[in-house]
């Protein structure tokens, strides 16, 4: 038998992926998610509920037993622009604050009778306050652990 | 000895097709059915609290109040309001500024108290003899910017104190600094 070469009957076939709509499909994956995906800051809250029995009821006179804390609006002390008051004392800085609601809520808790006796401590801050300073009054408050805190608002004209 | 030579393999190459095809339905489906935005939420840059608690789960049928800043028509910059990596370094003092949205929703004071007192009714104690503007059960969320005026907060809270709204649910957001994602 003559040495022939078997012709094979097909042409090997080579195996190459066509890429294009790989690629076209990444792509529309890519701008899909770029367009949709928002990313938000990781947030929290702080409970501050109001009272649940009573309205907007600005005004009150303070009572010797309420504490107050005052957000003063001071311009020339950024970022915040807050001078901080206890009731009519000042407050150097929210540590001094935290050292003196410690010891002025661990009074009230002692002195009080019943849970109903504790007045709330009230956040009255000024308008142009930002929200940071009275976040910060707020978080102060809550690391002391006082138990019930309102907030200020002015009478209705 | 003859060999036995098998025929050569048929070509193997497979069809991408109906793949592209499966994968473009994945995407629509995807964008028909998942929802990444959410409507409540507006970009703020929270304020910072040790004592903020992690929101989750939120209770359901939350309203969310935010008071965000943003520029009206016309303007471009505003001289006030800076951050440097993502601290606070001057807040924006300028009213105009400043806006209150609740579901994409620029409103007003008269308008939020009507959507207030709205979404109030829909989850209420029931009027009694003895309580006849009974409280809301409605959850609601003011999430701040660090920098907006504290008289923003109290116009939300002064409505939720409202005698027609009585919600009395509130929450303020706020961003633990030692949380990690």
């Amino acid at each position: 038998m003559s040495d022939r070469r078997i012709k094979p009957k097909y042409e090997e076939s080579s195996l190459d992926l066509p890429m294009t709509p790989m690629i076209d499909v990444i792509f529309q994956l890519i701008i899909f998610f770029m367009c949709s995906i928002q990313f938000k800051a990781l947030e929290g809250k702080l409970l501050s509920y109001l009272p649940k029995d009573k309205g907007g009821c600005g005004g009150d006179p303070p009572y010797i037993e309420e504490v107050r804390v005052n957000l003063i609006y001071n311009q020339t002390k950024p970022p915040l622009l807050t001078d901080i008051k206890i009731g009519q004392n000042p407050v150097r800085d929210w540590d001094e604050l935290y050292n003196k609601v410690s010891v002025l809520w661990a009074d009230i808790r002692t002195q009080a009778i019943k849970e109903e006796d504790i007045k709330p401590f009230k956040i009255d801050a000024s308008d142009k306050i930002p929200a940071q300073a009275v976040v910060n009054t707020l978080d102060v408050l809550k690391r002391a652990g006082v138990a019930k805190i309102e907030f200020a608002v002015k009478p209705p004209k | 000895m003859k060999i036995k030579r098998l025929a050569p393999l048929d070509n193997v190459g497979f069809n991408m097709t109906p793949m592209i095809d499966v994968v473009f339905q994945l995407i629509v489906f995807l964008m028909l059915a998942v929802d990444f935005t959410n409507l409540d939420l507006e970009f703020v840059r929270p304020a910072l609290s040790t004592q903020a608690r992690e929101d989750f789960p939120p209770p359901p049928d939350r309203l969310t109040v935010n008071i965000v800043h943003r520029l009206p028509d016309g303007v471009t910059d505003c001289p006030q309001y800076r951050y440097e990596k993502d601290k606070l370094v001057h807040p924006c003092q300028i009213d105009a500024h400043w806006k209150i949205i609740v579901r994409g929703q620029d409103m007003n004071d008269a308008e939020l108290l009507r959507t207030l007192k709205i979404e109030a009714d829909l989850d209420r104690e029931p009027v009694t003899e003895k309580n006849l503007h009974p409280a809301s059960n409605r959850y609601l969320i003011i999430r701040p910017d660090a920098s907006a005026p504290a008289y923003m907060i109290g116009k939300v809270l002064e409505a939720c104190g409202n005698k027609a709204v009585k919600i009395w649910r509130t929450e303020i957001g706020a961003r633990n600094p030692g949380a990690t994602d």
